[in-house]
């Protein structure tokens, strides 16, 4: 069997075989450093006037051609005849279609998403309850990072099919604050008091204006949206400055937050709930007087 | 002594500048600079400097500290502009009627550039003498970040006043569209403009903005030539963001309204 072996390498290693394999080696260098030629002038070309997005598909256009392309020579060398691998492939393609319905539906899916232009590169996004930084759109797959810095990655037929909230599409966002001041306060003065804040704030936007609305009358207090307008990149930074500015201005201006609470009437909308405080003392009930004495009732 | 002019420090020597709300203090220490700032209320029309004792200078301020190849040589304060546009109102509605034309003068706060060196100036900081709120010059899709400016846009400028932390900048609106022209805001690309200094104030080339009607960007040609309001007015600054003589931009608000969702 060694020898078997021995001979039909010495059959392999003829002159013409070696001529050959130099050639494919060459068509496979020349044809990879060609290809990574393009890929760089690509990026350089395309930096200042395209996103990173369309630079990446144009990169990975260019690559997967020129595989292709490399593929096909190299096969041609081989003396392999491409009609009937085409003719070959027909069949295969029927095969390999039923047995991934689910990769051809995520590569139609990236298509039809990158048309979309929902999102892109570096854009922050909310699917499914997930919130994550877009790395890269694939060809199956959208690559992602969560903010405590996971990986993801989110099959482009679910991104198609689901509903994906682009949080940094546009440059502005409206950061709504809630919240609810007792019934006793003075609403004009309440007003007056947040819009100062967001004035003062210097990540609150002075245009599109400061909204405050008076939503309803709650259980415990009378409930207001305050909506500040902030560039995306400081959203963060104004949420935890204007609660904190709220909350220290309320304190000064002695404007009541109330906490949730339950009012108990006795059927009179005046008369107080009588309550007696009680002491069990050698089981006896006995009632605390006003001077913190004790009577039997 | 002149708020503009170079300062040569001494060896643990503090000096005071007062621009508008800002003080800023420097010292030199051996080869660095230390320098800090603060906004305060007093604000007077012309800027103050002058030496002070270092016990003078509030204690809770963080410092920013500058190594410099050559301290001997001191350092300057340079008038700017802002680094963004900013975003002013007439002071009254005005409506300008179609092929017409206003000037209006809008006072901006400099911005300062604290610089040492001899020839080539190198930048040490940049700090604005008066704390301007952000706005958004456009709607919630599209547009610009800018500066809110509390002043607005007169008709008419002091002549015999002198405020040298204040830049005035003559914009002048023309009404080619066939429709009057009627603004609520005044969008005013101040990083390309320059500074020049006059006895009195300090100015910027005028601008010219032309609406074209609807919402079409207006076109805005920046004056090359000195201001002409004062004599003997000298470049101090050149612009930030040098543009061609003229361009194409959205210069105008108008009322916009903003759907509430719940």
């Amino acid at each position: 069997m060694f020898d078997a072996i021995l001979k039909s390498i010495e059959n392999f290693l003829q002159p013409e075989n070696i001529l050959i394999m130099v050639k494919i080696a060459a068509i496979v260098l020349v044809g990879l450093l060609v290809v990574r030629l393009i890929i760089l002038f690509i990026k350089r070309g395309m930096k200042k006037r395209f996103s990173q997005q369309s630079i990446m598909i144009a990169r990975k256009v260019v690559f997967y051609t020129g595989m292709f392309v490399i593929l096909i020579l190299v096969l041609k060398q081989l003396n392999v005849k491409l009609a009937a691998l085409l003719g070959a492939a027909g069949i295969a393609g029927i095969a390999i279609g039923f047995a991934a319905q689910t990769s051809l539906s995520n590569i139609i899916s990236g298509f039809f998403l990158i048309s979309e232009k929902a999102f892109a590169v570096g854009d922050i996004i909310k699917v499914d309850g997930l919130t994550c930084i877009i790395l890269s759109v694939d060809l199956l797959s959208v690559k992602a990072r969560t903010f405590d810095n996971q990986y993801v990655r989110i099959p482009n037929e679910k991104l198609i099919k689901s509903e994906v909230i682009n949080i940094t599409k546009y440059p502005i966002r409206r950061l709504d604050v809630n919240l609810s001041v007792a019934y006793k306060e003075d609403l004009g003065r309440v007003r007056e008091e947040l819009l100062d804040i967001a004035q003062q704030n210097p990540y609150c936007l002075s245009n599109p204006e400061p909204l405050f609305i008076i939503k309803e009358f709650g259980d415990s207090g009378i409930e207001i949206l305050l909506g500040l307008w902030v560039v995306k990149t400081d959203v963060l930074a104004l949420k935890n400055s204007i609660m904190q500015e709220i909350k220290e201005r309320f304190d000064q201006e002695g404007i009541e937050i109330p906490f949730p609470h339950v009012s108990v009437y006795t059927g009179s909308a005046s008369d107080p709930f009588p309550v007696h405080v009680v002491e069990r003392k050698n089981g006896k009930e006995l009632q605390v007087e006003d001077d913190h004495t004790l009577r039997e009732q | 002594m002149d708020t503009w002019e170079q300062i040569k420090l001494e060896r643990d020597e503090t000096y005071r500048w007062q621009i508008g709300p800002l003080s800023l203090w420097a010292q030199l220490q051996d080869d660095e600079y230390l320098i800090t700032s603060q906004y305060t209320d007093e604000e007077t029309d012309e800027s103050q400097c002058g030496p002070v004792s270092s016990d003078q200078v509030p204690e809770d301020l963080t410092w920013s500290r500058f190594i410099v190849r050559e301290p001997s040589i001191g350092i300057r304060l340079r008038p700017a502009l802002p680094d963004r546009p900013v975003v002013v109102s007439p002071e009254l509605p005005i409506k300008l009627t179609s092929n017409s034309k206003a000037v209006f003068y809008v006072s901006i706060p400099v911005w300062v550039q604290v610089t040492t060196g001899k020839g080539e100036e190198s930048l040490l900081m940049e700090i604005p003498s008066r704390v301007l709120s952000n706005t958004w010059f456009g709607d919630t899709m599209t547009g610009e970040l800018c500066y809110d400016l509390s002043t607005r846009a007169r008709r008419e400028f002091e002549k015999e006043t002198s405020i040298d932390h204040l830049v005035l900048c003559p914009v002048s609106v023309r009404n080619d569209g066939s429709d009057p022209l009627d603004f609520q805001k005044l969008s005013v690309h101040v990083e390309n403009l320059r500074v020049y200094r006059g006895k009195r104030r300090l100015w910027s080339n005028e601008v010219g903005i032309t609406y074209m009607g609807g919402d079409q960007p207006a076109e805005i040609h920046y004056s090359e030539r000195k201001p002409n309001f004062e004599e003997g007015c000298e470049l101090v600054n050149r612009e930030r963001v040098p543009v061609q003589r003229s361009i194409l931009r959205k210069s105008f608000g108008f009322i916009k309204s903003f759907t509430v969702s719940d």
